[in-house]
């Protein structure tokens, strides 16, 4: 089966219309912690994202080693822990445990789900002229 | 009754560009810069909903 997300479309004050390739996501951090968020996937990052506050709201430890997140505009400092993802939709209801980036201090990042692991679960496909997301689950064991 | 997710599909966001937003089945809960202050506001606003968290995207947003 396929899971299909429709892209958000969002209309600015401007006029002008932005549509992204989101999907709704709960993230399990610490204690079974759970938040439902929308995640942006991203085939360009390597890793999956969130913010510092994020990571909090999950209980993560952050006090693993510091490593540098480097993009486009430069550096920012980091830690590298690992979440769960519990995607769902109807009859199909998958957990991923995958390595996330946790970008620290007042960052602008949303949730970002990147290649490692998640992109190896999935067959995703960006429909960007139906302006849908689909995801298919490569193997099928479901948890 | 609605999910979040499909208030989130009909939500406008126009005026909420660049900012955290908390969605719960009754619409938009809470909005800010932080997402941690933004979902605990949600959770006093509206006790034993389900929230969801939601970055806006701004124009053209890259990524770092």
């Amino acid at each position: 089966m396929t899971l299909s997300f429709k892209y958000k479309s969002i209309k600015r004050p401007d006029g002008e219309e932005v549509k992204t390739p989101s999907i709704p996501v709960t993230l399990i951090g610490e204690g079974a912690i759970r938040i439902e968020v929308m995640a942006l996937i991203d085939s360009g990052a390597d890793l999956s994202v969130i913010s510092q506050d994020i990571a909090e709201l999950l209980n993560l430890d952050l006090n693993g080693p510091k490593t540098k997140s480097r993009g486009i505009g430069g550096e920012v400092d980091a830690v590298n822990t690992h979440i769960k993802i519990n995607i769902k939709k109807g009859h199909e209801d998958y957990i991923i445990s995958v390595p996330v980036q946790v970008i620290l201090g007042d960052s602008k990042v949303p949730v970002l789900i990147g290649r490692a692991v998640f992109f190896d679960e999935f067959k995703i496909s960006f429909e960007q002229s139906e302006e849908r997301i689909l995801l298919k689950k490569i193997n099928s064991n479901r948890y | 009754m609605e999910s979040n997710y499909e208030v989130f599909l009909k939500a406008d966001f126009k005026h909420y560009i660049g900012k955290w937003v908390a969605i719960c089945n009754e619409g938009i809960a809470a909005s800010g810069d932080n997402a941690k202050l933004v979902y605990k506001e949600a959770q006093m606003r509206f006790p034993g909903k389900k929230i969801m968290l939601a970055k806006v995207p701004e124009k053209e947003s890259m990524i770092f």
